[in-house]
């Protein structure tokens, strides 16, 4: 039925040129400064972050860019901070309070999430092109309150429906100065990627009960399960993680541009877990080299099919007012990507 | 000087490679065309090597590596820069050094002595019917998982009532109560609840050969209660949990598991600092009675001896019976 002929794609790689001895240094003058001025550095620190993994990704000869100043985050956050010390200070003197707040908490989630993405997505910059976010405080509710809800209401059936209907919400919504994104993905690929994820669980949770069963591990090792359900727990993180990625980047576009992502479940594991052994063991000053080993793996990983030359994106006017959100700066601190 | 980059078009993704160049009053210039003077641009802080960012006075933007080139103009153009300490911290090798050795010194200080001190206040200072709730419905989960009812002949109940009465005497508003069971796979065993229960069991009666023993066994608990030693170590592992998210940053889900590890790590080492401190309460209490606190620790080394090694919950958690022996029979 199309008839637009189908332009040629030219798959364009992004790239991560990060080095962990570079962002080391960044990462430990942030924690010793965030240490000594008791937390009121952290905002310059998380800025200082964003900015150098922004900057060292790269894209048709061009980096991102992470603009946000760092006083409106701390702004945000001293917000943050004194409403959970009057939470603190109030709740043994007012009784019930906990129950009282329960309803509008729970409302304001859905408006805190959203006026973090657009403060983020518009402080994010790539060709001198704000990104945005666009969508009403309803969708939000819905995604984030109302399908949760009632997913557990329907003791988790809905699950994976929940987590396609975020992630559409978070494409669809997402723009790029005037242009949108689109997602192509439908709920199906989630059902099939959980119930997937979810009989592999089964099939090793029964492989190592059974050997058991058969005694060909000594009973002494049954205090060993706990441990080795914790190398299971990475390779589903790993496999939902990788898989989901795929899904949504492979199905979604921007104009005639597509996303490609080729990330591959067990390497993702395999540095998720040698990653995690690195920190553990360092007492945490791994950390920069396991963060740019990731990023630069997954940069590695996904391409951009572009459909033409990038030149044409033009910034959305509407965005000062976008700028409404810079007050609030990021209030709550959700890794909501793409 | 001259930096090379893309020149962006005003509110556009459109670009060009550009030279501008800066001649020395200030002034920038591409190809023939003026861009005004240097201090109008608003330049990006550095960050590593990471590209930066120039902003035009009429909405054109230019995209730059050449860090160095751009400090250098920076230097010389712009009196009051924002954030170039900050850079030169990062670069320069001995601040980077200083940093980590304070962070390294803070946060050996924050968990060695930090957390448990402020565990400590906040611990006693919670009001006791909120204590003893903690405990909640243990007794009966314990119950039903793992004890059975005791065995024991009744003049030894008798015996080890009459002891749990005399150390209830000791303390000023006690009224701690002794439970008996049969330990089941437990086997030799004794545990505090903070609703004020303590839990003895009879493979750990019967391998005791004096009352002293026993006596000590519930001194030990005792202080473990009277220390609030289960609220403080769920206070210091939660204070822990938050410290490790707030420094790494944003630690993802599945990263959220791995700080489990190194919180064990100190939880032994919390926990064997309350096992000396349980001791060192038992030790004041059975000298006040006139008791002899050593052979608390006889029976420790008995229980090791009877256990052998690979028996890992009750003394996993313990430290070794020798130390505490030691420190039992010090003067
Ligand atoms: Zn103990």
């Amino acid at each position: 039925m199309d008839r637009e002929p189908l332009p040629l794609r030219q798959p364009l790689p992004f790239e991560f040129t990060g080095s962990a001895g570079e962002y080391f240094r960044i990462w430990i003058v942030n924690v010793c400064l965030t240490v000594l001025t008791l937390g009121l550095y952290a905002p310059w620190a998380k800025v200082r972050t964003r900015q150098y993994f922004h900057g060292h990704t790269w894209l048709d000869g061009a980096s991102f860019e992470y603009t946000a100043d760092p006083i409106t985050l701390l702004k945000g956050w001293l917000v943050v901070m004194a409403l959970v010390v009057g939470y603190t200070l109030l709740v043994p003197m007012v009784p019930l309070l906990d129950a009282i707040i329960a309803i509008p908490l729970l409302l304001l989630t859905p408006w805190l999430a959203l006026r973090t993405l657009k403060f983020n997505r518009y402080h994010t910059r790539y060709r001198n092109v704000r990104f945005g976010f666009e969508a009403g405080y309803g969708s939000a509710l819905m995604v984030f309150v109302l399908l949760p809800l009632l997913s557990a209401l329907t003791l988790g059936l809905l699950l994976p429906y929940m987590f396609y209907r975020q992630k559409r919400w978070l494409v669809a919504h997402s723009r790029f100065g005037q242009a949108g994104f689109e997602a192509h993905f439908g709920f199906a690929m989630f059902y099939k990627t959980y119930l997937l994820a979810m009989l592999l669980m089964l099939a090793m949770a029964g492989g190592i009960a059974a050997l058991f069963a058969l005694q060909l591990l000594p009973v002494e090792l049954t205090g060993l399960i706990g441990l080795a359900t914790v190398p299971l727990y990475y390779w589903l993180y790993a496999f939902l993680r990788v898989r989901i990625t795929n899904i949504v980047h492979n199905h979604s576009s921007l104009d005639r541009h597509r996303l490609q992502s080729a990330l591959r479940v067990w390497p993702y594991f395999l540095i998720l877990i040698s990653n995690t052994l690195a920190i553990v063991l360092s007492l945490g000053l791994a950390l920069p080299w396991a963060r740019v080993r990731m990023a630069r793996y997954r940069a590695a990983c996904t391409k951009l099919l572009a459909a033409g030359e990038l030149d044409n994106f033009l910034q959305a006017q509407q965005q000062a007012q976008s700028a409404i959100g810079e007050e609030v700066g990021e209030l709550l601190d959700l890794e909501l990507g793409l | 000087m001259q930096l090379q980059g893309y020149l962006y078009a005003a509110g556009s993704s459109r670009r060009e490679p550009a030279r501008l160049s800066v001649d020395p009053q200030g002034r920038v210039w591409c190809a023939q065309e003026s861009l005004g003077y240097w201090q109008q641009l608003q330049v990006s802080d550095r960050i590593g090597s990471s590209a930066r960012y120039l902003q035009l006075v009429d909405g054109r933007r230019f995209e730059c590596r050449d860090n160095d080139t751009i400090d250098r103009l920076e230097q010389r153009f712009n009196p009051s820069p924002s954030g170039r300490w900050l850079a030169t911290m990062e670069s320069r090798l001995r601040y980077v050094l200083l940093a980590l050795l304070i962070t390294v010194a803070a946060g050996f200080g924050l968990f060695r002595y930090g957390i448990p001190v402020m565990a400590e206040q906040l611990a006693r200072q919670l009001p006791e019917p909120m204590v003893r709730e903690l405990g909640g419905s243990t007794l009966a989960l314990l119950d039903r998982q793992l004890f059975k009812p005791s065995q024991l002949p009744a003049e030894q109940r008798q015996l080890l009532q009459t002891l749990m009465a005399e150390l209830n005497g000791q303390l000023p508003e006690a009224d701690y109560r002794l439970l008996l069971r049969d330990g089941g796979p437990l086997g030799a065993n004794a545990l505090a609840l903070p609703s004020g229960e303590l839990l003895i069991t009879d493979q750990l009666v019967q391998l005791a050969e004096h009352p002293d023993e026993l006596s000590g066994v519930l001194a030990h608990e005792i202080g473990h209660l009277q220390q609030r030693h289960l609220l403080r170590s769920l206070l210091q592992n939660s204070a822990m949990l938050v410290v490790l998210a707030a420094v790494t940053g944003d630690v993802s889900a599945a990263q959220g598991v791995l700080v489990g590890l190194p919180t064990f790590l100190v939880e032994q080492h919390y926990s064997r600092q309350f096992e000396f401190e349980a001791d060192a309460f038992a030790k004041q209490l059975l000298l006040a009675r006139g008791r002899d606190p050593a052979r608390m620790g006889q029976l420790l080394v008995r229980l090791a001896e009877q256990q052998g090694g690979g028996q890992p919950d009750w003394l996993a958690t313990h430290p070794s019976s020798a130390e505490r022996l030691q420190r039992l029979q010090a003067q």
